[in-house]
């Protein structure tokens, strides 16, 4: 077994259980030649996040979505939709057909909500290729070993991403005594 | 020597038969002597006993034996001498602290050479990565010590004289950067040349470390670094037994004692078991990137290949192993 599929063994964990089968990601080619053998990536599972997740159990199993473009004012009334130009809505992205699940630009592909980077590297590639090595995104766990990745939605908004604003801790305290100077 | 006797050597006067060489003054008798209280005191007491010809020792050095006192450099101790020195600081952060500190040692790793990339275009000051910093390693909170400074710069410029340090609210603000300042690990480390004792040195995974042990508190390296990375502890350091983490490394985390330099050490204790540092982990936007310099595969690796990235104080010579890229 070569050193890359080692690597390669990327399983979508959740917190304990995994809703999901291990599901490699999309463009595990595009990965450097000689990958580290050191290194086992994990993506983190987006939906035990995700408030309405599954979505056709919990709603649209019953409820067909209508894909008309219109003003949300009975359900998803608080989701403002600000991706870019406004030329964006839900079927872009959400598989009417398959609630539970995000589709392709070409409709033809059912994606994985934990594998939003599918999803957005349709469009975002550059991102989507720094991403994919390491060089964008939050990852945690170990430098080798077993490497936690995040998927995009896991820190953006994919309904209107903006830049996040966080709070500021406390700025460092500064003894008197040992910096005088010290604005 | 009288009071004239001392006015005179001040301003030389030519053609004046010279005084005999004086001996040396107290301050400078005490330059010389270890700064660390225990070495100071066991050094004080030794003096009082050489002066009475040979009397008991014992007086007044209760705090270090012979063998804290005569042991060798940390580098040239073999195993059994770590695993002792190791159990004996365990057991004197029990008596102190009364938390049950797990100390290690770890090697470091064949093929290994640590480093940092820090994405400036994602860093939004939130100063996450430096109380985690605090938390995990032991560092005085009273007076407070830091080895991560966050600086709010004016976009556009790297003016860091003009840095701001204690902004404050919501982050980040309109036209500002932020640039999370630590130690940058230098290949090439001035502090590490400035030391006269050797108590601080770049391991063979280009962490630079301080014993704290050995450390006299010359405060030199501190001048020497131009990162401001060194910090010193000016008082006892002071944190809660509760706060305490009790994962320490003897290069890292361990407690320190009062008049000793320490720094950031990209979180040895936990880098050489494959973990990440404590600031990776928290920083909330995936601005920090840490990885092995050596693997061609690393994401600090694919990051130095492809992205544009600055170097702190570059024309300095320093080589730091700390990173700052735009994307």
């Amino acid at each position: 077994m070569c050193s890359r599929c080692v690597a390669l063994v990327v399983l979508v964990v959740a917190l304990g259980c995994a809703r999901e089968t291990p599901h490699p990601i999309s463009n595990t080619d595009a990965l450097p030649d000689g990958a580290a053998a050191d290194r086992v990536i994990e993506l983190v599972a987006r939906t035990p996040y995700l408030a309405t997740y599954p979505c056709g159990a919990q709603c649209h199993d019953e409820r067909v979505p209508d894909p008309t473009r219109r003003e949300l004012v009975t359900f998803h009334a608080a989701r403002r939709i600000a991706h870019g130009p406004a030329i964006h809505w839900c079927d872009d992205c959400h598989s009417i057909t398959e609630p539970d699940h995000l589709v392709s630009l070409d409709g033809q592909n059912a994606i994985s909500f934990d594998h939003s980077d599918e999803l957005c590297g349709q469009c975002h590639g550059e991102r989507h290729a720094d991403w994919s090595e390491g060089m964008h995104g939050l990852s945690t766990g170990g430098w080798r070993g077993t490497v936690r990745r995040r998927t995009c939605t896991a820190c953006h908004d994919p309904h209107a991403p903006e830049h996040i604003q966080l709070e500021a801790l406390a700025p460092p305290r500064l003894d008197p005594r040992l910096a005088p100077e010290a604005r | 020597m009288s009071t004239d006797d001392k006015s005179k050597r001040r301003l030389p006067v030519i053609d004046q038969p010279t005084t005999s060489t004086p001996p040396p003054s107290k301050d400078e008798q005490e330059a010389i002597v270890r700064a660390q209280t225990g070495r100071r005191a066991f050094l004080t007491a030794m003096g009082a006993a050489a002066a009475v010809a040979g009397g008991a020792i014992a007086t007044g050095a209760a705090s270090m034996s012979w063998e804290d006192f005569f042991r060798q450099h940390y580098l040239r101790l073999d195993d059994d001498a770590r695993r002792a020195l190791l159990a004996q600081l365990e057991a004197r952060t029990l008596a102190e602290h009364g938390v049950e500190a797990n100390i290690r040692a770890p090697a470091a790793l064949e093929g290994v050479e640590y480093a940092y990339a820090l994405n400036l275009d994602a860093c939004t000051g939130c100063r996450q990565c430096e109380y985690a910093c605090a938390a995990e390693n032991n560092t005085s909170r009273d007076p407070q010590m830091h080895y991560i400074h966050v600086l709010q710069l004016d976009a556009g410029t790297f003016d860091l004289d003009d840095a701001e340090q204690q902004y404050e609210g919501t982050v980040p603000k309109r036209a500002h950067v932020y640039m999370p300042v630590s130690c940058q690990q230098c290949a090439n480390p001035p502090c590490v040349r400035a030391c006269p004792v050797n108590a601080t040195w770049r391991e063979p995974d280009g962490i630079v470390v301080v014993d704290y042990d050995w450390c006299i508190g010359c405060r030199y390296c501190e001048a020497a670094c131009p990162y401001g990375a060194r910090h010193f502890n000016f008082a006892e350091p002071s944190i809660a037994p509760s706060e305490i983490n009790p994962d320490q490394g003897y290069l890292s985390n361990r407690i320190r004692p009062q008049g000793v330099m320490e720094k950031c050490h990209f979180c040895l204790h936990r880098v050489r078991e494959g973990r990440l540092p404590a600031c990776q982990e928290a920083c909330p936007v995936g601005a920090r990137h840490f990885g092995n310099l050596l693997d061609p595969t690393s994401d600090v690796r694919r990051i130095l290949d492809t992205k544009r990235v600055y170097v702190l104080r570059e024309e300095l010579g320093t080589m730091p192993r700390f990173f700052y890229f735009f994307d």
